[in-house]
């Protein structure tokens, strides 16, 4: 079987988006909280 | 701990993050979501579960949120309170009475499902299973809980044994309070969840085919079965509710327990970023981390086929048979130690969860009949291990799945429902649109003002009442109960309908012997 394309498409865009989030989420925390 | 008349603080943000989150993440996170995610249309799943995410999961985040600081104001740290204050009728604290009932009642049973994962912890670095086949370690989990007899378990006692540590573990870190118990805990055990998680999630990507007999049997097919979409299942109703259920599941809402945490916070702290962090931590945890270990690690020891037969199965028989089977197998090298990082993540998700489950009672009996935090701590501790007893020696008739059901499933988004009604049509969805903003590190999206208002308490409905026509009702007629199991099952609904009596007569008295809604 093997993760086809559309798989890998999926994979990757699920992990993207919650990867962004957590990225934005925490890099504004920290600087908000460098800031206070 | 705060001083006598002082209100609790959270010492960072950070702290309340990660708290916030460690309450979400769950073993759900690690065992439920792969088992739904396989079942139901693979990658095509994610489509529902992103929507989902975003018209369900993070506004009653924010939602939850915003009640719980709105309440803290008003020194209310529990539903009722809270409740109180937002609709001024007689019965508003009633309704949040039942915040109360669903997080006690998940607590009694969650503590013992948790004293698992610390006691199969042990026996990993103990390695007091190896090669083991699916009849042995299932006889293995049976004579662990009492249910049968093995030359391992010849009683409940070991079981039991732990049950007790696990128990004052929660209570102790409880007495301890918000910053020192609960914010430290999860200071702790968060990062120390993401560490073993990863590193199980690499080594197992990196068994590719264990068994060279087998090359079919691989990690790759494993992550096939959970990612390749089909998108003829998008069709499928039952996959857009099983997609809700899960969003709705894994962020714990509907508990009461985002309420009191967020309760513990001033008045203009920020809950617009908190909130987003903590889904997005827990979305983590659950598609990267939990997607990557369990069911890839199983196709690749089993076979698509046996793990189709386990995912049906449900969550406890990958969780606590397949995963013993495959750390003890001699395909895996130093299984032991793996098999004792994967139990301990599990225990650290459970715990961070279930000192969550059990403050709000502690709140409601600081901040509603005066008590201090022993005693708070203490009365809970008596109600919760004089209650467990049922469910430890009931186990096998069905009483712990009972309980699971209406305060753990059907509750859950029955109270989801009330707490939206009434934050954004009876407080009103501008006051409470105003109130999540205020203080915001970042602003919520104007859009989300008509998700809240209109699309989440939709969604909220059409899930209930889909569950009361599919399971509600076949539960309550007893209709797939075995006759043996049917006194017990009752025996299950005597003791909620006993919790949930005694709940209504405190919120009663509390508010006889009180004058509330003092702003602090």
């Amino acid at each position: 079987m093997g993760l086809t394309t559309s798989g890998i498409i999926f994979l990757s865009l699920a992990w993207g988006i919650i990867l962004s989030l957590v990225t934005y989420c925490f890099y504004k925390v920290f600087r908000i909280e460098q800031k206070k | 701990m705060a001083k006598k008349g002082e209100r609790e603080q959270w010492g960072t943000k950070i702290g309340l993050i990660l708290a916030v989150a460690g309450n979400a993440v769950g073993l759900g996170n690690f065992l439920r979501f792969p088992v739904q995610a396989a079942e139901n249309g693979g990658g095509a799943f994610m489509i529902p579960y992103f929507i989902f995410f975003l018209l369900l999961g993070i506004p009653l985040m924010w939602i939850e949120w915003g009640i719980g600081r709105h309440g803290g104001k008003f020194r209310h740290g529990s539903a009722p309170g809270m409740f109180d204050v937002l609709w001024k009728n007689k019965l508003a604290k009633y309704f949040g009475a039942l915040g109360l009932f669903i997080s006690i009642t998940i607590l009694i049973y969650y503590t013992y499902i948790e004293s698992w994962t610390l006691g199969f912890s042990v026996f990993s670095l103990f390695g007091m299973y190896s090669n083991e086949t699916r009849e042995t370690m299932t006889g293995f989990l049976s004579s662990y809980q009492g249910i049968t007899k093995s030359e391992t378990f010849t009683s409940l006692w070991p079981a039991y044994i732990l049950m007790i540590i696990t128990f004052a573990l929660n209570f102790a870190i409880l007495y301890k309070g918000i910053s020192k118990g609960i914010e430290r805990l999860a200071k702790i055990a968060m990062p120390l969840l993401f560490l073993f998680a990863i590193i199980l999630a690499i080594r197992i990507i990196a068994l590719g085919t264990p068994d060279p007999a087998f090359p079919e049997n691989n990690v790759a097919n494993g992550f096939a079965f959970i990612w390749n979409p089909d998108f003829t299942a998008l069709g499928n109703p039952n996959i857009w509710l099983a997609a809700a259920g899960q969003i709705f599941f894994t962020l714990s809402l509907g508990m009461g327990t985002i309420h009191a945490y967020a309760s513990y916070l001033k008045p203009d702290e920020d809950i617009v970023l908190s909130g987003l962090s903590t889904a997005s931590t827990n979305e983590f945890a659950e598609v990267i981390l939990g997607g990557s270990i369990a069911i890839p690690v199983a196709v690749a020891f089993f076979g698509l086929d046996a793990t189709k037969q386990i995912a049906q199965g449900g969550a406890f028989n990958l969780g606590f048979v397949s995963m013993p089977i495959i750390f003890g197998s001699n395909h895996f090298p130093l299984g032991e130690v793996f098999g004792f990082m994967w139990f301990l993540l599990l225990f650290f998700a459970g715990i961070t969860s279930s000192v969550a489950m059990g403050q709000p009672v502690v709140a409601f009996l600081e901040d509603e009949f005066g008590m201090d935090r022993k005693k708070a701590v203490t009365t809970l501790a008596i109600g919760v291990l004089a209650a467990v007893q049922f469910v430890i020696f009931f186990l096998k008739f069905g009483f712990l799945d009972e309980m699971d059901y209406w305060a753990g499933t059907f509750g859950l988004v029955v109270f989801a429902l009330i707490e939206t009604i009434l934050f954004m049509w009876v407080f009103g969805a501008d006051k409470a649109w105003k109130e999540m903003n205020n203080g915001g590190d970042i602003q919520i999206p104007r859009f989300f003002y008509y998700i809240m208002k209109y699309v989440t308490p939709v969604i909220l409905l059409i899930l209930m009442i889909w569950w009361f026509v599919q399971s509600a009702v076949p539960t309550l007629l007893l209709e797939n109960a075995k006759p043996e199991n049917v006194p017990y099952i009752w025996g299950a609904r005597i003791l909620m309908i006993t919790i949930a009596v005694v709940i209504i007569l405190m919120v009663k008295r509390a508010w006889s012997i009180n004058n509330h809604n003092k702003v602090m």
